[in-house]
């Protein structure tokens, strides 16, 4: 080759579009392109730096990055083999002092000589920095994602619901934890359309009516239906499910979720029951209570107005609490309601009634008199005897004696009418 | 006979059985049907037809009480086409509706009552 034709060569190698450096087998830097210059001799000129060990133009930030280039140049000195060196950091100097990261690829070729012994180590170097940087902001993308992704499985699996996904065609894809122990079925068996198998067969239609009509509209899911737990017993649960669309409206995935309704159904069901039970009962309590009342009255009107005397007593001490009018005629007005018969009448206590009223009271045996004699003080001084005929006769409230109910009637016009009769026996005898 | 505090008893719980029945329907343990939505088939629409209007139906709380009755029935109607629309958990959340109603209902006849029967 001839001088001109070596320049034109030299000239060739210095236009080439990738980086190359030309080193002597020692590491002595013989040339270097200008991409190569460009980029890794910013401040420098080319010239500067031929002669010069490799190392003392481009000093090794630290010795870690100064042995992996070491070693390359051996390998290709031992094994007169390209070595691709790991994907190594050389920061270069930046004209304002400190280093500016850089990511380097660099192949170190060997260049042999017709008999096979190494004549240069051609370095051929890509400047990976945006490459790198770019593969390093992916993974760290890949990994929040990873992280999201993580998360959102976390609260599918954590929340207390019954939780699965589907894909926007309607296939279930995903159940969790709590789903796949209510069923107690693995997740293989119920994934696509096989979980409608735990659904109650009078359920089944419907449900899967209304699934596919959610998947077709896209309009939120909600079904109650029951469910087969893994015990065999189908309980009711209320299911909803919402797609997430993306910017262009389309489903990307169907998020379903529900809860046991079987105990919440149950009560309602319970109580519709007790308050239905309770509103006859009611019923019935106010109808008895109506016809009481209208008994109570007609017999109110009975006692109050027929041709007897009829009073009640409440309690040990005889206490007034019913009299009708011809009874309370009989006592002048003397009884108030509540007051005991020894302090309304008190000559009812010399004549003996209370002591027969007490024994009553006691024993619960009824008393009787025909014709007997009472003495009543008139309020206007002059004591007036009339003859009863009267009963006494206990009466019960929760089988307890509770008072004494009197009955008498006024039988002295009848005692007279004989007594006259007698004397007039008497008188013509 | 003067209204007495048994005949509100009976209101009161004529009014708990109906909502009870409604809360029935919207979780799918009874089916509706329309009675349940008429006042001439509610039990406290009986009970107001019968036995507080003759009596005391020119008083306003009468009049605010059917008015407030015939709010919760539409109401009730509304919730149940949602609960058969599938709108499920939007039907039992409208029960609150019902609800204001029926506090009104008894707020008013705890005032009728009282001033009524003259018991607190």
């Amino acid at each position: 080759m001839n001088a001109t034709a070596s320049d034109e060569y030299f000239d060739l190698f210095h236009a080439l579009p990738d980086k190359y450096l030309l080193l002597s087998p020692t590491g002595i830097v013989l040339d270097l392109n200008d991409a190569h210059a460009a980029s890794s001799l910013p401040q420098r000129r080319r010239e500067e730096v031929i002669g010069l060990d490799f190392f003392e133009v481009w000093p090794p930030s630290s010795d870690t990055e100064g042995d992996v280039v070491r070693r390359s140049h051996q390998h290709v000195r031992d094994t007169h083999q390209p070595d691709t060196m790991p994907l190594i950091r050389y920061d270069l100097p930046l004209p304002t002092g400190g280093y500016e990261a850089r990511f380097w690829q660099a192949t170190h070729f060997p260049v042999l000589t017709p008999a096979g012994e190494l004549r240069y180590i051609l370095q051929k170097t890509e400047d990976v920095t945006e490459k790198h940087l770019a593969e390093v902001h992916n993974e760290q993308m890949q990994r929040e994602l990873a992280e999201t992704h993580e998360r959102a499985r976390f609260v599918l699996e954590a929340v207390p619901a019954m939780v699965w996904t589907a894909t926007p065609d309607g296939k279930r894809n995903y159940f969790n934890k709590r789903w796949l122990e209510f069923t107690g079925l693995p997740m293989q068996e119920q994934t696509g359309n096989q979980w409608m198998a735990s659904l109650h067969p009078d359920d089944r239609e419907k449900v899967r009516k209304q699934w596919a009509e959610a998947v077709t509209s896209t309009n939120i899911y909600q079904v109650e239906y029951r469910l087969r737990r893994a015990d065999g017993q189908y309980r009711w649960v209320l299911m909803r499910a919402v797609p997430h669309l993306n910017e262009q409206g389309e489903v990307t995935v169907w998020v379903g979720g529900g809860t046991d309704i079987q105990d919440q159904k149950q009560m309602v069901e319970e109580l519709l029951e007790a308050n239905e039970q309770q509103a006859v009962l009611s019923d019935q309590t106010y109808r008895a209570y109506q016809s009481a009342e209208g008994q109570r009255d007609a017999l109110r009107t009975l006692f109050t107005e027929a041709p007897a005397m009829f009073a009640i007593f409440r309690g040990p001490e005889h206490r007034f609490e019913f009299g009708n009018q011809r009874y309370l005629a009989l006592f002048e007005g003397r009884y108030r309601e509540g007051m005991p018969v020894a302090q309304a009448v008190p000559e009812a206590v010399e004549q003996g009634f209370v002591e027969l009223l007490d024994n009553v009271y006691r024993t619960g045996q009824p008393v009787s008199g025909n014709e007997v004699s009472l003495t009543i003080p008139s309020l206007d001084g002059a004591p007036h005897q009339v003859y009863l005929n009267f009963s006494y006769q206990p009466f019960r409230e929760n089988g307890q004696i509770a008072g004494v109910t009197a009955f008498a009637y006024d039988v002295t016009d009848l005692v007279h009418a004989r007594q006259r009769l007698e004397e007039q026996r008497h008188g013509n005898a | 006979m003067d209204l007495t505090s048994l005949d509100f008893q009976q209101a009161k719980i004529k009014q708990v059985l109906f909502k009870s029945r409604l809360r029935s329907v919207l979780y799918g343990v009874r089916e509706a049907d329309a009675t349940l939505f008429a006042v001439r088939d509610n039990p406290l629409g009986q009970w107001l037809e019968t036995i507080l209007k003759p009596k005391y139906g020119t008083s306003p709380e009468v009049r605010t009480v059917e008015r407030l009755l015939q709010d919760a029935l539409s109401t009730s109607q509304t919730l149940v086409r949602q609960y058969q629309r599938g709108q499920i958990e939007e039907a039992r959340q409208g029960l609150a509706t019902v609800e204001r109603s029926t506090d009104q209902i008894d707020a008013l006849l705890l005032q009728l009552a009282q001033r009524v029967t003259g018991e607190a």
